[in-house]
């Protein structure tokens, strides 16, 4: 079995720079790497482009990186959540790319199966179809999207074995698992790390292959974007 | 008179149907869950990637890996399953969903959307633009 395991967050992440392209997975805060983020603001990697779903909140996930300003441009499909985002945004600090989100997930999923492109019907006719080629099939118009490029891709699991296989959870698993070989390199971060054998094979989301790097993150806040509860009755 | 958010949820309730599968969007979309019918058969989809998303949690039951569309603590149905984003939008984009009920930032008589920006201005930003790919589609203000 191909030993994918690094020993820390700061093993896992070597090799980034500056102005380098990174996608990160999570949907909200939910299932986002939250030890390569804070690993990201630690080096003060500046001058990146994100590909993620969204931008965080003001003081977690990559807000962080906001916050510091080392993101130029943004890909992503919301970004409603984040003040210092809006701001940058505005004041033209920030580079900003908004693509509807299920273009945005089969982007990372051709990249990862080795798709250059993909014809889709969502947003002819918008401002997102501005320069792309369009074609019609079965009657409706179309239009080309790119696999994206990304240098390194981090996302979170919830287990994961030693051959980098993952497993994830719940409704954190989003965009994970899309990322996953979408990137030259894909660090991938989980709650529990075991050896390889021990996860069933039957039950693995992301096999080992599109896996370079697999650590156990040290800590996760899970922090809650929106926490609502009913009453018992 | 216009109607208040819980008024529009029941009216938008009417529209689900038996053996509906139901994708629900930000805002009061997610209210609509408490009206529907109890007599009818419907699973309610969020694109985060549940299907079979059930009520708010108990308070102290909350699990930050179970969230909807709008980030709030969800609950999962018996019978639920869990997918990545690709999947999800597979299931909108592919026309599997029977409807989708969307919170809209603006909305013209016409039914035109406004949903992602308002054109011209930087605002809030939701990307739905599969929206006018489903069969049906109900908007309502947010």
């Amino acid at each position: 079995m191909i030993n994918k395991t690094v020993t820390n967050v700061s093993d896992a992440c070597e090799g980034i720079s500056n102005g380098m392209t990174f996608m990160l997975g999570g949907f909200g805060l939910s299932g986002i790497p939250e030890n390569a983020i804070a690993e990201l603001v630690r080096r003060n990697v500046t001058g990146v482009t994100c590909i993620s779903n969204n931008a965080g909140v003001d003081d977690f996930g990559l807000g962080l990186l906001l916050q510091k300003h080392q993101i130029k441009k943004m890909i992503s499909s919301y970004v409603g959540e984040n003040a210092e985002f809006e701001r940058q945004m505005l004041s033209g600090e920030l580079d900003v790319e908004l693509i509807p989100q299920g273009t945005l997930a089969q982007r990372c999923l051709a990249a990862q199966r080795g798709i250059p492109a993909f014809y889709t019907p969502a947003g002819y006719g918008t401002e997102v179809a501005e320069g792309k080629e369009s074609r019609e099939f079965n009657g409706k118009m179309h239009i080309l999207e790119n696999a994206f490029k990304a240098d390194f891709a981090f996302v979170k699991a919830w287990k994961g074995d030693t051959a980098g296989n993952l497993i994830f959870k719940g409704t954190a698993r989003n965009f994970n698992p899309n990322m996953c070989g979408a990137a030259t390199i894909t660090v991938a971060e989980v709650e529990n790390l075991v050896p390889a054998g021990e996860l069933d094979p039957n039950q693995i989301h992301i096999p080992g292959i599109f896996v370079q790097r697999i650590f156990q993150g040290e800590r996760y806040e899970k922090r809650i974007e929106q926490r609502t509860v009913r009453a018992k009755n | 008179m216009s109607l208040g958010k819980e008024q529009i949820a029941q009216r938008i309730a009417k529209e689900v149907q038996d053996g509906y599968y139901v994708n629900l969007g930000i805002g009061i979309p997610t209210l609509v869950a408490n009206f529907v019918r109890d007599d009818i058969e419907v699973e309610f989809q969020s694109e985060n990637g549940i299907l079979g998303m059930g009520p708010f949690p108990f308070d102290g039951e909350e699990d930050p890996d179970l969230i909807n569309a709008g980030k709030q603590t969800i609950t999962a149905l018996p019978g639920a399953s869990f997918f990545d984003s690709a999947t999800s939008f597979g299931m909108i984009r592919g026309q599997h969903v029977d409807l989708t009920i969307l919170g809209a930032m603006e909305v013209s008589q016409n039914g035109d959307i406004a949903n992602w920006k308002i054109p011209g201005k930087w605002l809030k930003v939701w990307v739905v633009l599969w929206i006018w790919l489903l069969p049906q589609t109900i908007s309502s203000l947010l």
